[in-house]
């Protein structure tokens, strides 16, 4: 359907020709969003649809069907990604095409641009859905793509969407920049700067690489990330959408302007501090959690002053909303992102995140935010959409209808059971008995209790997904009920004056003060901000100085200061076969069941050992701290169990543990462990700071030495035999690893005695 | 001299600096969202509402 519309011939042949009294005559390119909107929907059904499979896997893990790729740690990335860049993503940009233009009255800077981007950014969804299931990650959660699909994204994001966008700007007809523009400015800026810093690699090959930063620097590197592209991807552009298609739809301005302005510079300023939330009771530094949780929680107040305009925007007009879906996905989109934006500075503050932290709580909330405010807002805005770059009636108002109330019922269903999910579960992790001892030792119990509530969960994606469908079909059936050739109306409007002059700076009303006074009250009148206002390239860059200031408030420190991160003496570089089976851990998704982070809490100390330290991460080259406990902890796994456990478990979990919902792994015993590429490897941790030796030039031999080593251990556990060249090997030997060099007795120089952390003794 | 500042630095105060910042920011918007003329609001929010002339 996006390639009849893309080709259809709208070239702009009267783009700015001049009529009389210095009008300019234009068209808008509504093939663009025709063409994003359909891709939309597409990858929306994709999203959801792997979203129910993996939702599925939960319950009944063999849904994998015993193949790698199709495992709940591969498939998961798969399905954030496609909700994320593909659903959403596609959605702002159909918004951000159409919303500008009419804004600017201007057609987009260059048609071609637009199609570059386009296809581009599908190429770049297509090359995900690829590469995620291969194994091929970073695994940093939405930022999991390799560096070769991430030098795409900054083609594409800035070269062309980015350039397009701002010359837009510089070549348009009204010249105050709507408040929707500047959601949009502060999204393309913002995600442009997150992309890069956090994507920053030392390649190894052409689908692997390693960060720079590590352990403690890399968790706060992706969390700064991964909120701010909720913050930049999920949220401002979605605001700008707000802005826009709610007036557009209840045909009436935005109830207060004044409070959009409060409310964009206020998200502007706050929302970059709010990452380290991610991290409370982690290693990392005390300071810099708590600055996290005060900027989250202040987020309550730019959050629901948007809301609350959203919402009275209707004032007057709430006969319209029963009568108009449009208007009603439009306002539980809105009432959705109230209700989130409440929930995330409550999950912030350190307490409920000592409860909530690696629990199904966060999943709710995640989703909460991305069914009801990113789904709910899109849905809205495609029914508005549809009749107009359609030029034709919605095909039926009725199934819409339905569509909306099947899709609410479906996200309350969903959400209202994964809470349950994550309260219980958190209070069992932390439940201890009169004796002072674990209530729910095996972490299994606390996994088998959810099965009905993931069940329900299935239920209520079912019915979201059903809903979008019933999207679908409207969407296919408008389309077919198209005019044989759309209309191309021309529009015109007054040409911008080159030579505008500012009005005259208004003089002070102060007498008998200091000059400096008059000066300051001169200031106060915000002319040189109405000023910013029409001059995009300056707003651009106060946009970018402020979530640049912010973010360096914490970086420098957390980066600089050594005392943020102590070494260990005994910590050492993982061997090369460790290495090649971290790498194997992070290519199978391990991190989206698996922490590896043990928080200083009575209740994790008790069930995992000594809490994590920061320094035992600095080899760590992505750190594997993960944010979910589907399955338990594994910062101090090694040694825990034998190796023959592990090859056990990998074949069949539920041999082990009745009841677990891993998947099986049988293909490790079978796969053949690629020795060659480990020198790669090694070379590449090396060139990061790993103090390597004899390694840097027999990294091969040494690693088949300890698969070696291993496969015998293995054999003579009474397990199988010809395990030394297998996959498996590399993994028994990374996990066996896992925490241990901590107890490990350090012999250090003597001149570094003094200056490091002496080994702690583990409580097992 | 700079590993002298970063020594004495006490990392903890720039959450501190953080807060202040914002709140200078935050008070200055609100000056300037609330001393806007009413005519001129009025004309901003009403953009999305017009496409342009149409011809």
């Amino acid at each position: 359907m996006s390639v009849a519309v893309a080709t259809d011939d709208r070239s702009p042949l009267t783009e700015g020709r001049s009529t009389s009294h210095g009008f300019e005559e234009f068209r808008y390119d509504d093939a663009i969003v025709r063409a994003f909107a359909t891709v939309t929907l597409v990858w929306g059904l994709v999203a959801m649809l792997v979203g129910l499979i993996v939702a599925h896997q939960l319950t009944v893990p063999a849904l994998n069907f015993g193949l790698d790729f199709t495992a709940f740690g591969r498939l998961r990335p798969l399905h954030t990604n496609a909700a994320i860049f593909a659903f959403a993503g596609n959605a702002v940009f159909a918004a951000v095409y159409y919303s500008t233009q009419r804004l600017c009255k201007a057609r987009m800077w260059s048609d071609a641009l637009s199609w570059l981007h386009f296809w581009g950014w599908q190429l770049i969804i297509v090359l995900a859905a690829v590469t995620l299931p291969l194994g091929i990650t970073q695994s940093k959660e939405y930022a999991e793509l390799e560096w070769p699909i991430d030098l795409l994204i900054a083609v594409v994001w800035v070269g062309f969407f980015g350039v397009n966008f701002f010359m837009t700007l510089a070549t348009r007809r009204e010249r105050h920049l709507y408040v929707a523009l500047w959601f949009y400015i502060a999204t393309i800026v913002t995600v442009a700067l997150l992309h890069v810093f956090n994507n920053l690699v030392v390649p190894v090959g052409l689908l692997k690489s390693y960060p720079i930063y590590a352990g403690v620097q890399d968790a706060f590197m992706q969390w700064w990330y991964g909120h701010n592209a909720v913050a930049f991807f999920l949220t401002t552009p979605f605001l700008g959408l707000m802005y826009y298609f709610l007036p557009k739809a209840a045909n009436r301005p935005v109830y207060s302007y004044r409070l959009s302005i409060i409310h964009f510079w206020s998200i502007v300023f706050i929302y970059i501090w709010a990452g380290p939330h991610h991290l409370h009771y982690t290693a990392i530094p005390e300071w810099c959690s708590t600055l996290g949780m005060l900027f989250s929680v202040m987020l309550w107040m730019p959050s629901w002053g948007g809301m609350i305009n959203g919402l009275l925007t209707l004032r007057g007009a709430w006969r319209s909303v029963t009568a108009d879906p449009v208007l009603k996905f439009f306002v539980v989109g809105i009432t959705f992102y109230g209700m989130a934006t409440f929930e995330g500075p409550l999950l912030s503050v350190k307490s409920v995140n000592a409860l909530s932290h690696y629990t199904d709580w966060t999943i709710a909330h995640v989703h909460s935010g991305a069914l009801g405010w990113n789904g709910m807002m899109t849905f809205g805005m495609l029914y508005w959409l549809l009749p107009r770059i359609y030029q034709t009636k919605l095909w039926s108002q009725r199934l819409a209808e339905w569509h909306f109330w099947v899709g609410t019922i479906g996200i309350l269903l969903y959400i209202v059971p994964i809470y349950v999910a994550g309260l219980t579960q958190g209070l069992m992790w932390r439940a201890i008995d009169a004796r002072g001892q674990l209530m729910y030792p095996d972490f299994v119990e606390t996994v088998r209790v959810l099965a009905p509530l993931y069940w329900l969960r299935i239920g209520g994606g079912l019915l979201f997904f059903v809903g979008t469908g019933m999207l679908g079909v409207n969407f296919l059936m408008t389309w077919l009920s198209r005019p044989k050739t759309y209309e191309d109306p021309v529009y015109s409007a007054p040409v911008l004056s080159r030579d505008f002059v500012d009005p005259p700076m208004p003089q002070s009303k102060l007498d008998g003060v200091l000059d400096v006074a008059k000066k300051l009250d001169v200031w106060e009148t915000f002319h040189w901000h109405r000023r910013w206002e029409r001059l995009p390239i300056r707003f651009t860059v106060w946009v970018a100085i402020a979530v640049v200031v912010a973010s360096l408030f914490e970086m420098i420190p957390t980066f600089l200061i050594r005392s943020n991160v102590p070494t260990i003496a005994s910590v050492k570089p993982y061997t090369p076969l460790e290495l090649a089976g971290r790498d194997l851990y992070i290519a199978n998704g391990c991190y989206n069941c698996h922490s590896q982070m043990i928080r200083p809490i009575l209740a994790e100390t008790k069930r995992y050992g000594e809490f994590s330290k920061p320094g035992e991460f600095v080899y760590d080259h992505p750190f594997q701290w993960g944010s979910r406990r589907i399955g338990p902890d594994l910062a101090r796994e090694g040694g825990r169990q034998s190796s023959l456990w592990h090859v056990v478990h990998f074949r069949n979990p539920t041999q082990l543990i009745p009841g677990s919902i891993m998947p099986a792994y049988p293909s490790f015993e079978q796969t053949e462990l690629n020795f060659k590429s480990i020198q790669d490897r090694v070379n590449a941790a090396a060139f990061l700071g790993a103090p390597y030796g004899e390694e840097l030039t027999r990294a091969e031999e040494m690693a088949k030495e300890q698969a070696a080593e291993i496969a015998a251990e293995i054999e003579k556990q009474q397990g199988p035999s010809g395990l030394g060249d297998k996959q498996v090997v590399a993994l028994v030997a990374y996990l066996q690893r896992l925490g241990v060099d901590l107890m490990t007795p350090a012999t250090p120089p003597a001149s570094e005695q003094s200056a490091v952390t002496q080994p702690l003794a583990m409580d097992r | 001299m700079l590993q002298d500042m970063l020594l004495q630095f006490d990392p903890a105060r720039c959450a501190e600096i953080a807060l202040v910042v914002f709140i200078a920011a935050f008070a200055m918007i609100v000056w300037r969202a609330a001393g806007e003329r009413r005519s001129t609001i009025d004309e901003q929010a009403s953009l999305p509402l017009n496409d342009g002339q149409k011809e």
